[in-house]
């Protein structure tokens, strides 16, 4: 039971996120709602790992998941360097304001 | 290498070497190194000549094998050519013609801008219709002959800036084609039943297939010489020879006199074996060769134009031609092939030096009293002239008498036939020396702005030597009771005997006879339009309605434009607005319309907001997600 | 393990829904908090431990030092020119990922969890999946060379 609340919970948080990306206008929370997502994805692995049935596997599961802590920290950092910079030319404050794409 | 080859080649290579250098090189370099081409050519021709004659006379027909050229089926073509008498004989001809008017047109010639491709372009000619005459196998005579035709339409188109030679370019082209729809059916015929093209296989197996007085056989031989009635521009396919006056002057004398249009006598000739297999064909040919030769001769009567009067002349002679072939002697119309060839080339030559004295004037009732200022062009012309009326010992009249002498002699319309070529011939003395009195003689009709003068020596000697020619080349066939005939002995292995099986005293008649005409001829000119033509002025006026219809060359062409032009023109503009213009432009456009405006409509979605684009992106990903699920569900157990 | 999942549920909806970005970072920093503590009762320590360090220690730091900086605590209200529909459907959108995912997979075994031991996932890590250790170091150092030079004043070039 409590693993499949777990994993429940997994796809909650991912769900969560998804629509904080689309509907949010600030660039910050469009990165919190990444990073949402990324734990998300991390729990089911480590949930996973648990399950598994050799060591091996289950192992590198958890070895993947030190890693992508390390991994989404460093795309967070990265990301808001470049909204720094974006903000420090005026622009980026709304994404609404974004529309270099259109047509 | 063997001569004939050489032959052939080197004019294609003086054209592809005149074309390829002819900005580069000054004008007079193209001229001679196309003048040289054709010279070594002929000189090459008359080694060809020498090396045959070492042959015996039965031991002179080869075929030489130069390289295969493709497989259809079980057809297999090389590139063949055939040298016997027949082929040597029209090399010769050709290849001395074409020199002699190359030196001509250097002078003729001078000034014009598009000097050096004139003579790339006679030098191409002059591989096409050697290529014509050598020619081994059916394919590469259609070769030569679609490239004459190509020449034809190139070189009197060669002021295509004029729209009359423009479109006379595209009369001869297209009239030809008519009379090459039927040649290429002949061709498809022989090469479907008889397996091969070649000369040999043809003649070979021809009788087995289309048997002697078959339909078969006088459906092949018709379309042959519905082949050579475009070629030789007879009756009624003749529309296009006088049309094609607006060429230069050369290229008449050349192509409209000397070669090309002969090329449909050589096809006969070639093609004899063929011909006899429906002789119902052959009474066809000479009655439709007679038929031409007296309506030509009756049209250039009342001609203003001079080339247009040794345009009609030359149809007519054609058809004297054809008219041989029709009752059997071949060598005979071979004999004027020849003859024609130099006096009908030196009278437009003459013409040529007319209109440059004049400045370009064609009307001879425009003319007069040039034969004191042009003596060496008077001379020449008169020469020429004299051939054409068959004067006696001239060229023309021994073979004009030769073709007239077989008519008589055939069976079994032989002597009808022998009076439409005596009225031919009539008819022959009459417009020509028409044509001598009024632009020669008497007094100017015009002021002239300056004093005329005989053409430079570059357009003087090449007249001259026609001249001798038209006045001696007769004697290589004296009537049969002298006994000397080279000419005709030396066609014998190709085209048979061409002995005239006759009563002793039958050719000395029919030779009278001949006179007769030329006399009854040039007498009746001589007494109309000498003086400054004021006799003719006064008959004329009571023939004025003949004199009409004459003039409008019977309204042939109006008849054509009328029944053929209009409607094929009226036909072609209503497939092209309704099925090019409605169907094809319309998909191609609507196609394009279509995907702009979906294009356009499709634009709208992009709106830059990237809460739009990510939400499109998550709408993807959840239509993946459920279609992950039922497919996992519902289609993989 | 069930109050930490229920803490982190909460959380979630606090981050996308909360118009103070503060408040979101901490619902973030929650949300951290309570999968370490899942973690940890799921018997990976080493990784609960790692998540707080990196999670919370890093990733919501920084989040915070660049709300302070930037001073952009308050997010406008979302307009509705991008359509009145646009909300929903997005919600819609993930609420079928959600869906979809959760049926896709169907739940976990029951059997109780078996975590690795530490001695076993570090022996992997260094012998087995070294190259990826490594590359990630170097990514990392990648990362620190591009804030850097991104997060410099025009001036200081």
């Amino acid at each position: 039971m409590t693993l499949g609340l777990l994993q429940l919970l997994a796809f909650w948080m991912f769900a969560c996120g998804v629509a904080g990306v689309v509907i949010r206008r600030s660039p910050l929370a469009v990165f919190m709602s990444i990073e949402l997502m990324l734990n998300a994805a991390n729990l089911l692995i480590v949930l996973g790992s648990g399950n598994a049935g050799m060591e091996a596997a289950a192992s590198a599961g958890l070895a993947a998941v030190f890693i992508l802590i390390a991994l989404g920290a460093a795309e967070v950092a990265v990301g808001l360097a470049v909204m720094m910079a974006m903000f420090r030319e005026g622009k980026g404050a709304s994404l609404d304001q974004a529309t270099g794409l259109k047509g | 290498m063997h001569p004939v080859i050489a032959a052939l080649f080197l004019p294609l290579l003086g054209a592809v070497l005149v074309r390829a250098g002819a900005v580069r090189l000054v004008p007079s370099g193209a001229a001679r190194l196309a003048t040289a081409a054709v010279g070594l050519a002929h000189l090459f021709s008359w080694a060809a000549f020498f090396l045959m004659l070492s042959y015996a006379p039965g031991g002179r027909i080869h075929d030489l094998d130069l390289f295969p050229l493709m497989q259809i089926g079980e057809v297999g073509i090389s590139f063949l050519l055939r040298w016997d008498p027949l082929s040597q004989i029209m090399l010769m001809v050709v290849t001395g013609v074409a020199f002699l008017i190359h030196l001509y047109s250097v002078s003729y010639m001078e000034g014009d801008d598009r000097y050096p491709y004139f003579f790339a372009d006679l030098n191409l000619f002059v591989f096409s219709m050697v290529l014509l005459v050598l020619a081994g196998n059916f394919l590469l005579l259609f070769a030569g002959w679609e490239l004459v035709g190509l020449c034809s339409y190139l070189l009197i188109g060669f002021w295509g800036a004029q729209p009359v030679a423009a479109s006379a370019g595209l009369k001869a082209f297209v009239v030809n084609r008519i009379g090459d729809a039927g040649f290429i059916i002949a061709i498809l015929m022989m090469a479907g039943t008889l397996g091969s093209l070649d000369y040999t296989g043809v003649f070979a197996g021809a009788p087995h297939v289309f048997l002697r007085g078959s339909g078969s056989a006088l459906l092949l031989a018709l379309l042959l010489f519905c082949g050579a009635m475009g070629k030789s521009a007879q009756f009624p396919l003749h529309v296009w020879l006088p049309d094609a006056m607006a060429g230069p002057t050369p290229v008449s004398a050349l192509i409209h006199a000397a070669t090309m249009v002969t090329a449909g006598v050589y096809l006969a000739c070639r093609c004899q074996p063929l011909f006899e297999l429906a002789p119902a064909s052959l009474y066809f040919v000479a009655w439709v060769g007679a038929f031409t030769a007296v309506f030509a001769g009756t049209i250039a009567l009342a001609q203003r134009d001079l080339k247009r009067i040794l345009a009609y002349s030359t149809v007519s002679q054609l058809g004297l031609m054809f008219l041989a072939v029709g009752v059997g002697a071949h060598g005979a119309a071979m004999f004027h092939l020849f003859t024609h060839a130099f006096f009908k080339s030196l009278l437009f030559l003459g013409a040529g030096a007319v209109m440059h004295a004049l400045g370009g004037e064609l009307d001879v009732w425009k003319m007069g009293g040039l034969a004191r200022p042009l003596k060496w062009t008077f001379w020449c012309f008169l020469a020429g002239a004299l051939a054409l009326a068959g004067a006696p010992l001239t060229a023309g009249f021994f073979s004009k008498d030769c073709i007239l002498f077989a008519a008589f002699m055939a069976q079994p319309n032989g002597r009808a036939l022998w009076l439409m070529g005596l009225a031919a011939s009539a008819l022959t003395g009459l417009y020509s020396f028409r044509a001598v009195w009024l632009v020669f003689g008497g007094t100017p009709r015009v002021k002239r702005a300056h004093e005329p003068h005989d053409p430079p020596a570059l357009m003087r000697w090449p007249m001259a030597a026609l001249a001798v020619l038209s006045l001696v080349a007769g004697f290589l066939w004296l009537p049969s009771w002298t006994h000397f005939g080279p000419f005709g002995r030396f066609l014998e292995p190709v085209l048979g005997l061409s002995g005239h099986y006759a009563p002793p005293r039958a050719e000395e008649a029919a030779m009278a006879f001949a006179v007769a005409a030329f006399l009854a001829g040039v007498g009746a000119a001589w007494g109309l339009y000498r003086r400054g033509a004021q006799t003719v002025k006064l008959v004329g006026g009571r023939l004025k309605p003949l004199h009409r219809v004459l003039f409008n060359k019977y309204w042939v062409d109006e008849v054509y434009r009328a029944l053929v032009v209009k409607p094929l023109f009226r036909t072609a503009g209503r497939m092209e607005s309704g099925i090019d213009r409605a169907g094809f432009d319309e998909a191609a456009e609507g196609t394009a319309g279509t995907a702009l405006e979906s294009s356009t409509e499709g634009r709208k979605w992009q709106t830059g907001h990237t809460g739009h684009y990510a939400l499109a992106m998550a709408l993807g990903a959840a239509g993946l997600a459920v279609l992950v699920y039922l497919v996992q569900t519902w289609v993989l157990p | 393990m069930l109050a930490c999942a229920a803490v982190a549920a909460a959380a979630c909806l606090a981050v996308v829904l909360s118009r103070d970005l503060l408040r979101s970072a901490l619902g973030l920093l929650a949300v951290m908090l309570a999968l370490a503590g899942i973690y940890a009762g799921a018997g990976a320590m080493l990784i609960a431990a790692v998540q707080v360090i990196v999670g919370g220690g890093a990733v919501v730091v920084l989040f915070i030092f660049a709300i302070m900086v930037l001073n952009s605590r308050h997010e406008d209200k979302p307009s509705f020119h991008m359509g009145k529909a646009f909300i929903p459907s997005a919600v819609a959108a993930s609420l079928v990922i959600f869906a979809a995912a959760f049926a896709a997979a169907g739940f976990l075994d029951l059997a109780p969890a078996r975590m690795p031991r530490i001695s076993a996932v570090m022996g992997s890590l260094f012998s087995g999946y070294l190259l990826i250790l490594e590359a990630t170091g170097l990514l990392l150092f990648v990362s620190l060379v591009v804030v850097v030079i991104l997060a410099r004043k025009d001036t200081d070039r």
